[in-house]
């Protein structure tokens, strides 16, 4: 089984826009991250 | 609750447990999201696989329309009680808030090509995002471009207000204004017809985001808080301070 | 109501006395016509139907120029605070602004589309129409750019950000106006956009002038 189903025709669009959301959420977690470890306490 | 919270250290106790808590429940909630969205569910009768994309999509899109709807709460309580802590609320839902809608419309565009054949459709859906995009980026341009920021709290208040008043004749013009073209929307499938097990990653997601956004919002409060407090007590170099006079 | 008369006397005479300024609305609206009907080929047939939307983004962009300009001659000079002191309400002091506002702004494009109507071979009721969504549609107009240009008073950064802030408010009177003037020829003033116009002039004019009035305060704080 391989690790990423393929999705037939519109393989692509599903993928790019689970990527794109991921990566927006990714970016947000690591933004907050950094913002939480620069806080002064 | 409010009237608990608005205490700032209160809010601060609230937020220091409940942010960890909303970043875990957003990170179980997403991961079960996903894990049901792309692996176990079915494809659509009519779209196929391509019915996937309403699992990020509807999401984003609500989670941007929920995060507007608290900036101007959160605008209107602090212009009523004059409360610091409530602008510091609706300017943390800005930024957050505006990527989502901005995913939307970026998921949303990508499920159009595959339901209509182009990436941009004039339909009421997402013309009304868009526009929503424009009230985000102009709250969010007030908050910088006014040096005095309890002068931009106070402006970009009254811009999300009467924007907030706004978006129904907006969302009513534009929906009329497309049925004279009559262009396809996105199709979502029927919220009362839909199927439990397309109803099970979808709302999933949609709690995963909220506490997601959650997470962000309760942090950003946190940070500003506390980067204010250093700011207060330290005052910027060469500049008078009432001590020494 | 003699201040407010006053108010907007003076608010004209200024504009007067500027040389002109205030005419850049007008001159803005007949380039922007003329441009488009040139960019789209001369030929009435193709202009004939887009006229009205034309029309209508022609007014819109001239009159979001001249908001910024609203506030900001008097909140730089002081004016602004002397009338606060006077005593008068800055509610009535924005309402003021406004209707001479819309004197110098709006009247002038309303005179001119006889002209515009000319420009595009557009028959009667199609330009009456343009008067009466014009008519009808304009208080939204200078109620919403009074809030933008409130909120922004003092802002040197360019003139874009009071677009971003008012393009949002002023779209559902775009979508309604410019069907509205089609519209007229068939249901007259009766027709559901004049309505809906009616009602978001009221709305705008009703959030718009208080709103532009606490934004002026925040600025005076």
């Amino acid at each position: 089984m391989e690790l990423l189903p393929d999705f037939g025709k519109y393989n692509f669009y599903v993928w790019t826009c689970y990527g794109i959301s991921l990566a927006v959420i990714l970016a947000f977690t690591v933004y907050t991250l950094r913002q939480n470890a620069k806080r002064p306490k | 609750m409010i009237n608990f919270l608005a205490n700032p250290l209160r809010f601060k106790k609230f937020a220091t447990v409940a942010a960890p808590l909303f970043g875990l429940l957003a990170l179980i909630l997403i991961s079960s999201g996903l894990y049901f969205g792309l692996f176990n569910s079915p494809e659509d009768q009519l779209q196929g696989h391509s019915v996937r994309i309403m699992y990020v999509h509807v999401p984003a899109v609500w989670l941007g329309m929920a995060a507007y709807a608290g900036m101007a709460v959160a605008s209107l309580l602090a212009y009523i009680w004059r409360h610091p802590l409530s602008d510091e609320l609706a300017r943390a839902l800005a930024l957050p808030g505006a990527a989502f809608t901005a995913l939307g419309l970026i998921t949303g565009s990508l499920w159009g090509k595959t339901s209509w054949g182009t990436f941009w459709q004039w339909d009421g859906r997402m013309t009304s995002t868009l526009i929503l995009l424009f009230l985000f980026i102009g709250y969010m341009a007030v908050w910088a471009s006014i040096d005095d920021k309890r002068r931009a709290a106070r402006i970009a208040g009254l811009v999300a207000m009467v924007g907030s008043i706004n978006l129904p004749i907006i969302k009513f013009s534009v929906d009329w204004w497309n049925t004279l073209h009559q262009t396809s929307s996105v199709s979502m499938p029927n919220a009362p017809g839909l199927p439990g097990s397309i109803l099970l990653p979808l709302m999933l997601m949609t709690f995963g985001y909220t506490f997601f956004l959650g997470w962000v919002v309760l942090n950003r409060m946190l940070n500003e808080i506390a980067s204010a407090k250093t700011r207060r007590k330290r005052p910027a170099a060469g500049s008078i301070s009432m001590e020494k006079l | 109501m003699g201040r407010l008369h006053s108010m907007i006397l003076r608010d004209i005479h200024i504009a007067f006395r500027s040389g002109g300024a205030w005419l850049m609305g007008l001159v803005f609206f007949a380039v922007f016509l003329s441009l488009a009907a040139i960019a789209l080929g001369g030929e009435f047939k193709t202009l004939r139907p887009l006229a009205p939307a034309l029309i209508w983004l022609a007014t819109v962009f001239s009159l979001l120029f001249s908001f910024e300009h609203l506030f900001s001659g008097d909140a730089s000079d002081g004016s602004l605070e002397h009338v606060k002191l006077s005593g008068m309400s800055i509610t009535a002091y924005v309402f003021a602004k406004v209707c001479a506002h819309w004197l110098l702004s709006i009247l002038p494009l309303i005179l001119a589309l006889p002209i515009a109507a000319l420009l595009f071979d557009l028959q009667t009721p199609i330009l009456i129409g343009l008067f009466m969504s014009m008519i009808i549609a304009s208080p939204a107009l200078v109620c919403y750019g009074a809030f933008s240009g409130a909120c922004l008073v003092g802002f040197k950064g360019g003139g874009f950000l009071l677009v971003l802030l008012t393009i949002p408010l002023i779209i559902p009177v775009l979508i309604f106006a410019v069907s509205a003037v089609n519209s007229y020829s068939d249901a007259g003033l009766f027709a559901l956009e004049f309505q809906a116009l009616a009602g978001i002039s009221l709305i705008a004019t009703a959030i718009g002038i208080p709103a532009a009035a606490a934004a002026l305060n925040v600025m005076m704080e």
